[in-house]
């Protein structure tokens, strides 16, 4: 019989305790939401100011914690797919700016310190001649010189097909690569990289307020743009040590084009269309 | 009220408490995550791992705790099919020729006994069919350029150059301070011919003991450095348009634009402060901060959690990233690159950095960067941030071979570096 009392008492208690618990929940997320629709009042407003509208399906992204990554240069990586790419009999150059060029009877290749790369080399077998056998051949091409890694995906427009990737599991919206078919020949331009992206102990990260870039952006947007999505990623930059690095970086759709925001200095770098 | 519905109710109670016990421990977690700032959490907890995985950020990268190298290699030379080739000088080239050679230095690099050694031995192992050399500017902690190459080696002598020689199975070492010492090393027949088949230089030979120079001096048979004469500039910190360098600079250093500041000199210097530490930044781009007390803002490891190696190896990171941040902020164009690590009594350590312009020292009066911890923590740090612009003139360097020449006296070492003359930097060959 006494046990049955504290039984009873313990479920009374519990019972508070936890009501109390999910109280104080239910009002931090009450208040989280909001602050999130005051917020979107607010930008909606001050954006109208800059003459800039968002879209009626725009969600404003919570804020993304995402650490600076960094990516050493692969010279080997890069020597391989010039291997692969134009034979063995390979001519290798260094120019005074770190950009290293690879050139054999069948083409030539340029990898710049900045993950850049330009080269043209003759296309052994039959030409592609549409978008399903280009996608089919880059796809062949890729992986013979080494370029096709888990992450990655192609798309057509005609006999020119794109290579975009991921790393660290986010997009990296100036890493692609685009391959062309054009007269028995195949060009391949765009940057890429190599390796894992990696890290130190002190490179914490910080949170990116999806609000503070949209500030950032009406400050230096088109007048009369429409914002439609917007999406949180790195985008590849040399830093002052030559060491290639993932700057955290906000891209936001508009009816007139793609921008990029840095998360960090919070200034526009560029429109991508 | 029977057995049977006794003992279902009581079930029923039991049930009730063992499910109110989990919704507590689940909702007391809920709560604690909510009021936990995730930007704030260590990359390396696993709660931080665990919250990037779910919520969507970046998963996939490693973590390094070292292994960055916080200096550049001034030289680097390899026998290949019996002829010496070597690089120096070009960070293209350096980077290449490190990344062939690094597997060898990290099979070199493991360890062993130095001993004083003689000149005489290393002349003789200089002629020998497979030689490896690296060459720093200034005094690395062997154990530090261990670490750096992927090997170990628990020592803090301070050395500026390394020699491998294959055939007597002997690392040279070369202190700061001209002694030779010398260890017994052994790398692997693979590791050597992947070098060899990797690496790309220009040919060269060793100065051996023809000349007032140390040995192991590398002599390029046509060399012609010809280096841009410079102009420095101080940082535009405090333009209206540089707010984000400004902001880089304050963040290198774990401050928030909205740290407190005051103007001193008739605004001529920005002060930061913050309950333990002062940011001083001047408009010629001197950046000094110092800690008031046994706290700092800036940590490179917590008591006890480091001694030995592993502690500098903290320090010498947490230093190169701020620098690393304040030519960032400042886009000097230039790079930082470890000169000298001074261990200093009571737990202090002063860590010195060069300036670097592709790939030569930038030589001043005073040292470009100096960090002085204490116990892993940053007690003060002084940068002298300046912005390189290219003139359009050039000068070329006496060769080294014309240089060794030159020398007389006692043995000693040859080095190309821009210094101040007048208002503009000109690069030239000096005697160390």
């Amino acid at each position: 019989m006494q046990w049955d009392k504290v039984k009873n008492t313990l479920i009374v208690i519990l019972l508070a305790v936890n009501l109390f618990l999910m109280g104080s929940l239910g009002a931090k997320l009450w208040q989280d939401r909001q602050r999130e629709q005051m917020l979107l009042d607010n930008l909606t407003r001050l954006l109208a100011h800059a003459g800039l509208t968002l879209d009626e399906d725009f969600a404003l992204p919570r804020g993304k914690v995402l650490p600076l990554l960094s990516l050493d240069r692969s010279r080997a990586g890069e020597e391989a797919v010039a291997a692969a790419m134009l034979g063995e009999e390979v001519a290798r150059t260094e120019q005074e700016d770190g950009a290293a060029r690879f050139e054999s009877r069948t083409g030539t290749l340029e990898w710049r310190a900045d993950g850049t790369v330009r080269a043209a080399c003759l296309l052994e077998g039959n030409m592609p001649t549409d978008e399903r056998q280009a996608l089919s051949r880059a796809r062949g091409l890729l992986a013979d010189w080494g370029l096709l890694g888990e992450e990655v995906t192609l798309a057509a427009d005609g006999l020119r097909v794109t290579v975009t990737g991921t790393l660290a599991g986010q997009p990296v919206y100036n890493r692609s690569l685009e391959l062309r078919f054009d007269r028995g020949c195949v060009m391949l331009s765009g940057r890429w990289s190599f390796g894992t992206p990696y890290t130190t102990v002190r490179g914490d990260g910080t949170t990116y307020a999806a609000a503070d870039a949209l500030l950032a952006f009406a400050a230096a947007a088109p007048e009369g743009a429409r914002i439609r999505v917007m999406t949180a990623g790195y985008r590849l930059q040399l830093d002052g040590s030559r060491r290639l690095q993932l700057v955290p970086t906000w891209k936001i759709n508009t009816d007139s084009g793609e921008y990029l925001v840095d998360c960090a200095k919070k200034t526009m770098v560029a429109q991508e269309n | 009220m029977n057995g049977a519905q006794k003992s279902a109710k009581n079930t029923v109670k039991n049930v009730s408490l063992v499910v109110l016990v989990l919704l507590l421990v689940v909702l007391c977690a809920a709560n604690w995550l909510t009021g936990l700032n995730i930007a704030q959490m260590p990359v390396d907890s696993v709660l931080r791992r665990a919250y990037d995985r779910l919520s969507g950020g970046a998963v996939g990268y490693v973590l390094r705790s070292s292994g960055v190298a916080a200096a550049e290699p001034a030289q680097l030379a390899l026998v290949v099919d019996g002829q010496l080739y070597g690089v120096q000088y070009s960070p293209a080239e350096l980077d290449a020729g490190m990344e062939a050679t690094r597997a060898l230095w990290a099979q070199v690099l493991a360890g062993g006994a130095l001993h004083p050694a003689d000149e005489t031995a290393l002349t003789a192992a200089l002629g020998g069919q497979n030689c490896a050399l690296l060459r720093y500017h200034g005094a690395i902690p062997l154990g530090m350029l261990a670490s750096w190459m992927g090997g170990v080696w628990d020592s803090t002598l301070a050395v500026e150059t390394v020699v491998y020689a294959a055939e007597t199975e002997t690392l040279f070492v070369r202190a700061v301070d001209g002694t030779l010492y010398a260890a017994q090393a052994k790398a692997d027949r693979a590791a050597l011919e992947t070098a060899q088949q990797g690496f790309r230089g220009l040919p060269c030979k060793f100065a051996g003991s023809a000349y007032a120079v140390y040995p192991e001096t590398l002599l390029f048979e046509s060399e012609a450095l010809s280096l841009p004469l410079l102009t420095a500039q101080a940082p535009a910190l405090f333009e209206p348009q540089s707010g984000a360098g400004l902001e880089t600079l304050l963040a290198a250093f774990d401050y928030t634009p909205y740290a407190r500041t005051y103007p001193e000199q008739g605004g001529r210097v920005k002060v930061f402060v913050d309950n333990a530490s002062t940011l001083r930044v001047w408009d010629t781009g001197m950046v000094q901060y110092a800690a008031t007390g046994a706290d700092s803002t800036v940590r490179a490891y917590d008591s006890g959690e480091a001694e030995g190696l592993a502690a500098l190896d903290a320090q010498l990171d947490c230093a190169r990233l701020i620098l690393e941040g304040a030519m960032r902020a400042a886009e000097t164009g230039t790079q930082p690159s470890l000169y000298a690590v001074r261990q200093q009594g009571g737990g202090r350590t002063a860590l010195v950095f060069l300036q670097m312009y592709g790939g030569v020292p930038v030589l001043g009066e005073q040292d470009f960067a100096t960090f002085v911890f204490e116990e892993g923590a940053l007690a003060s740090a002084t940068i002298r941030l300046q912005c390189l612009r290219v003139g359009e003139r050039y000068r070329t360097i006496l060769p080294a071979r014309q240089a060794a020449a030159g020398a007389d006296g006692a043995r000693r070492g040859l080095i190309a570096a821009y210094r101040q003359q007048e208002d503009v930097l000109v690069p030239g060959r000096f005697y160390l």
